[in-house]
């Protein structure tokens, strides 16, 4: 089961006071998980950083519901997801780009040894629909419940294609199931 | 039918190990341009200094309703700025109906006219890119002869004092 530590619910009230600092540590935070995820969505840096920083202004316009919100993570992510969404429909999308040397992260469990481009390349060779349940789950954290609400699909269905996503990234990935 | 408490119990060491990739730290460049947002946004109300307030008259001869709305909520979104900021956006009847609408989730009051003309208050340093952007946007919602307006608008910016 992915790990679900309430790891923002000490900001909510700074945040929705409008403190930046508050702000500031909620990018340290989240910042890094939602760049990824949408430089996987959205397959450009480029367009991850505009994506971020529209996250953020978004949360700071509405910081005062942000107090009532039952998952910071979860509504940032969901903030990201329309963003995202807004900026496919007005921009031509570029092609996948793999992460930089410098973004690729070091390996942290011996179970099982990733090659992060090859992640990525895999990654960004899922069909939309996939890519986008896979990120929402791993780069997100969110619940199937709370996929299925943010995308508005049967939360089966958000099931079924993160475990096809998960097959095909395997297979990619050249790892043995479990 | 895949139960979704499949998933959850399901021991898929895949799965444990894509959620243990940590994600990059942001470029402090990144963090920087976001915190200088985040700093205007949670301080809007600064006063524009006369010398540095531009307007940009933007002539649209013809637009269709819902793309003159949602330009409008663009370009309030954006700069950051109420609608009653624009402080000449005119619309033709139909438009003020959605205007209204709109206004009514943002602010008490809102200017009605004629024609459509949109007037922005800017102060960011980053009008240019800003518009540029914007222009995207509108050139998706218009037609050929309304965007060639909207660059003549663009090049007759002027400071008004």
């Amino acid at each position: 089961m992915l790990d679900r530590r309430p790891e923002t619910d000490d900001l909510q009230p700074a945040l929705a006071a409008g403190e930046e600092l508050a702000f500031k540590e909620l990018l340290d935070r989240l910042g890094p998980r939602l760049h990824r995820a949408a430089t996987r969505l959205l397959g450009s840096r480029d367009d991850a950083d505009d994506a971020v920083q529209e996250v953020f202004i978004s949360l700071v316009r509405s910081r005062k519901c942000l107090l009532t919100v039952k998952s910071l993570p979860a509504y940032s992510f969901a903030v990201l997801h329309r963003t995202i969404g807004k900026m496919l429909k007005n921009r031509q999308r570029q092609p996948g780009l793999l992460c930089s040397p410098h973004d690729r992260a070091e390996p942290t469990s011996d179970s099982i040894d990733i090659d992060e481009e090859a992640l990525e390349r895999a990654i960004q060779s899922l069909p939309n629909e996939q890519r986008e349940v896979i990120v929402l789950r791993i780069d997100g954290k969110l619940t199937f419940a709370e996929i299925s609400t943010l995308l508005g699909i049967n939360s089966n269905t958000v099931a079924s294609r993160y475990r096809y996503a998960l097959d095909k990234l395997r297979d990619a990935l050249g790892t043995r199931s479990c | 039918m895949l139960d979704p408490s499949d998933i959850f119990d399901e021991c898929c060491e895949l799965e444990k190990e894509l959620a243990r990739q940590p994600a990059a730290e942001l470029s402090q460049e990144l963090q920087a341009k976001i915190m200088r947002s985040v700093h205007e946004s949670l301080n809007p109300e600064r006063p524009v200094p006369s010398s540095s307030r531009t307007w940009v008259r933007l002539s649209m001869a013809s637009i269709p309703v819902a793309a003159a709305v949602t330009l409008i909520i663009a370009f309030s979104d954006n700069l950051q700025i109420a609608p009653t900021q624009l402080s000449h956006v005119v619309a033709e009847p139909t438009l003020n109906e959605e205007l209204t609408s709109l206004n009514s989730q943002r602010s008490p009051t809102l200017p009605t006219a004629q024609h459509y003309r949109l007037t922005l208050i800017k102060s960011s340093a980053d009008w240019e890119s800003l518009l540029n952007r914007e222009a995207d946007l509108f050139e998706d919602l218009c037609d050929d002869s309304s965007t060639t307006k909207w660059r003549q608008g663009t090049s007759s910016l002027h400071d008004d004092d």
